[in-house]
């Protein structure tokens, strides 16, 4: 019982996180690093529940995405076209976001705070022996092999490395290495999208001010953490929700909080995964023009 | 962006026209004064309870009422400092801890102003600060919470904290010592010798519904009957988790059941929140008022308890006035508010009836002083309290 409430809800608690990297992972493999994910997460988490009041869950999911997609094009455009710095624009997306959204929740619903969503309106899940599971754990899944496949086992992966290593070279060889780019940062802004959506019409069932509360960060870090490998994500993804879950749990208990103070239980799932990747991990490589955009001679 | 700036801009002629050509109308009567936190109106929490204060104060006091919102914390000052300057108002209230700054410098500008705070303390003569017993109204839906658990044959509750502040752990150490009386009075009754646990959790935001939920989903696996939301936006979490525990066994009414908190959140998950602890802000603003109309207002600290109106367990009536509010507003559609308010009397028919007697025993104890709730404001307190609670 306490167990596999504690696994349903690491797997539930990776969806955002994942899937928010396995996008970043293939951007910054491109070469565009995002920092605006959070911001992404908390829009397109708004606009999917106006796109599942409008028209179910399922419109609710593609406006997530749309809404990620459109965000991971103007951050592509700022930062392959008018080779902007990566870093204010997506720092430009989260304050955007969070002062569209408080205002967005008083426009769309008259109430200030917090708005929920309607049980007809939610993902629907799946029953599992586990428990109730959401499909978008399956999905994130998928789309963490898909991407691995996509960036290793594809003609666009190739280039995709190849504008991400040496986009100097990349040009020399024929490849559109803006095209490539932005598609990279396109990607990354639609599943960071879909997972915002996730977070509002799945898994929290109501959107808020802040709903990402810090997951659009979490997930930069498990960008990190995966040296770049979606497969790896998924288990940052999971270590991560399944520490903070028990942190939470174990902080319930007074035996253990008398001993050790709960907001050191609380810091386990940080703990534990600075200790992977220092410890297990190792010393992540990533593209050498990553973050830095591409001025052709 | 243009929309907003044209209501500000709105609200600033509004502002205007209302302090030049202000009739005298409000004479002989009183006038009250009310400055939103930056929520505003139709929040269904906060400020619509002290709207609410507002306008009984308006019905029946006959007093004119002036509402001012903020857009934002920047507006305070001049909101305040304008309405003090007006000179007609006998006082004039700020809602909420953020406006705690602004009225501080108002209220030494005007010392012949009369304010009143709420949930803030400002250190002057012509300040009333307004605070609540938020551990007696915790006791009374800790009762409610125990003896529900105990009569479902459960023997865990649970609480989920915010941010670890003095305030939250007076609603701990409140709502542990309504588990304990409870259960105390059920052993009495049945001459046995159960115990409750009491989980407490402080998930460190007040903003991360997703906390809340993987919080109260640890508690719902350690077999917690019952849990309390004390943590603003993560609460929306706690209700989540609840409900979809109790679906998921097939169930469209608890248990396990959450308690709601400041507001009536009873229609929040309608079906699983058989009550709240509300805080009456309302009642607050109501009490400014009536004292400076009466000649009895002085500054210092009115500490609203469960006798004073301050804090209390959520009723229907209470509820069905909050929404209409919401209907009125055009917030909630009518069809709607039947539904909602169906759900929150099917989780109040859920609670068995011995439930409902404790709570309202204890609230009769504590009004009469038979019982007092301990108060905690500090974690050596706090300790205090846990252990002896729960031995």
């Amino acid at each position: 019982m306490l167990f596999s409430s504690l696994l349903l809800g690491a797997l539930h608690a990776m969806v955002p996180l994942t899937m928010t990297a396995t996008g970043e992972i293939l951007s910054e493999r491109a070469g565009v690093v995002n920092i605006g994910l959070e911001g992404i997460l908390l829009l397109s988490a708004f606009g999917a529940v106006v796109g599942a009041e409008a028209g179910g869950p399922l419109a609710g999911l593609v406006v997530g995405l749309g809404v990620g997609a459109i965000l991971g094009l103007i951050h592509g455009v700022i930062a392959v076209y008018f080779r902007g710095d990566q870093i204010i624009s997506g720092v430009g997306i989260n304050i955007l976001a969070l002062g569209l959204v408080a205002i967005g929740i008083v426009w769309q619903w008259g109430v200030a705070g917090f708005h929920q969503v309607d049980r007809a309106l939610r993902i629907p899940h799946l029953v599992t022996p586990l428990g109730s599971m959401s499909p978008m754990v399956i999905v994130t899944v998928l789309l963490a092999a898909l991407t691995y496949y996509l960036i290793h086992h594809t003609n666009l992966g190739l280039q995709i490395q190849a504008v991400g290593e040496n986009p100097a070279a990349a040009d020399a060889a024929g490849v559109r290495v803006e095209r490539v780019r932005l598609f990279g940062a396109v990607y990354a802004g639609a599943l960071a999208g879909l997972a915002g959506a996730y977070l509002s019409i799945d898994w929290l069932a109501t959107i808020t001010r802040n709903l990402p509360a810090g997951r659009g960060f979490i997930a930069l870090a498990t960008v990190v953490f995966s040296r770049l490998n979606p497969f790896l994500a998924v288990v940052g993804g999971l270590i991560f929700g399944f520490f903070d879950g028990l942190g939470l749990l174990a902080s319930t208990s007074r035996e253990i909080t008398q001993v050790v103070p709960y907001q050191f239980i609380q810091m386990l799932p940080y703990v534990v995964t600075l200790l992977v990747v220092t410890g297990v991990i190792g010393r992540a490589r990533f593209p050498a023009a990553s973050g830095q955009p591409y001025r052709r001679e | 962006m243009r929309k907003w700036s044209l209501l500000a801009g709105l609200l600033l002629v509004a502002f205007t026209v209302a302090f030049t050509a202000w009739p005298a109308a409000a004479q002989g009567q009183g006038s009250l004064a009310v400055v939103y936190d930056v929520g505003g109106r139709g929040d269904l929490s906060f400020n619509d309870m002290a709207a609410m204060g507002a306008d009984r104060a308006r019905r029946e006091l006959g007093v004119m009422v002036t509402e001012v919102e903020s857009a934002t914390t920047a507006d305070f000052l001049p909101n305040l400092r304008a309405l003090a300057r007006s000179r007609q108002h006998d006082v004039i209230v700020g809602i909420g801890f953020l406006i705690q700054d602004a009225l501080t410098t108002v209220a030494q500008e005007f010392p012949n102003q009369k304010f009143a705070l709420i949930d803030g303390f400002v250190d002057a003569p012509n300040v009333l600060s307004i605070s609540f017993s938020d551990h007696e109204g915790s006791a009374l839906v800790g009762a409610l919470a125990a003896m529900t658990t105990l009569e479902a044959g459960g023997d865990t509750v649970g609480i989920v904290l915010g941010i670890e502040i003095p305030i939250l752990l007076r609603f701990e150490i409140g709502y542990r010592a309504g588990v304990r009386w409870a259960v105390d009075r059920y052993n009495e009754l049945h001459g046995t010798n159960k115990q409750v646990r009491v989980l407490h959790t402080y998930t460190g935001a007040f903003d991360d519904p997703a906390r809340g939920k993987a919080a109260t989903e640890a508690m719902l696996a350690q077999g917690a009957h019952v849990v309390y939301a004390v943590a603003g936006g993560t609460g929306l979490g706690v209700f989540e988790a609840v409900e979809q525990a109790a679906r998921a066994q097939g169930r469209d009414v608890g248990p396990p059941f959450a308690i709601g908190v400041d507001s009536a959140q009873d229609w929040i998950a309608p079906g699983f929140i058989p009550v709240s602890m509300v805080k009456r802000v309302d009642n607050g603003v109501f009490a400014a008022i009536e004292q400076a109309l009466a000649g009895t207002f002085e500054g210092g600290v009115l500490q609203l308890n469960l006798a004073a109106g301050g804090v209390a367990a959520s009723s229907l009536d209470m509820l069905d006035v909050f929404m209409d509010e919401a209907v009125a507003a055009g917030k909630m559609r009518p069809e709607e508010r039947v539904a909602r308010l169906e759900g929150a009397r099917a989780a109040r028919e859920a609670v068995p009836p011995s439930a409902w007697e404790a709570l309202n025993e204890l609230d009769q104890l504590i009004r009469s002083g038979d019982y007092e709730v301990p108060e905690a404001l500090d974690r050596e307190t706090a300790e205090y309290w846990r252990e002896v609670l729960s031995n």
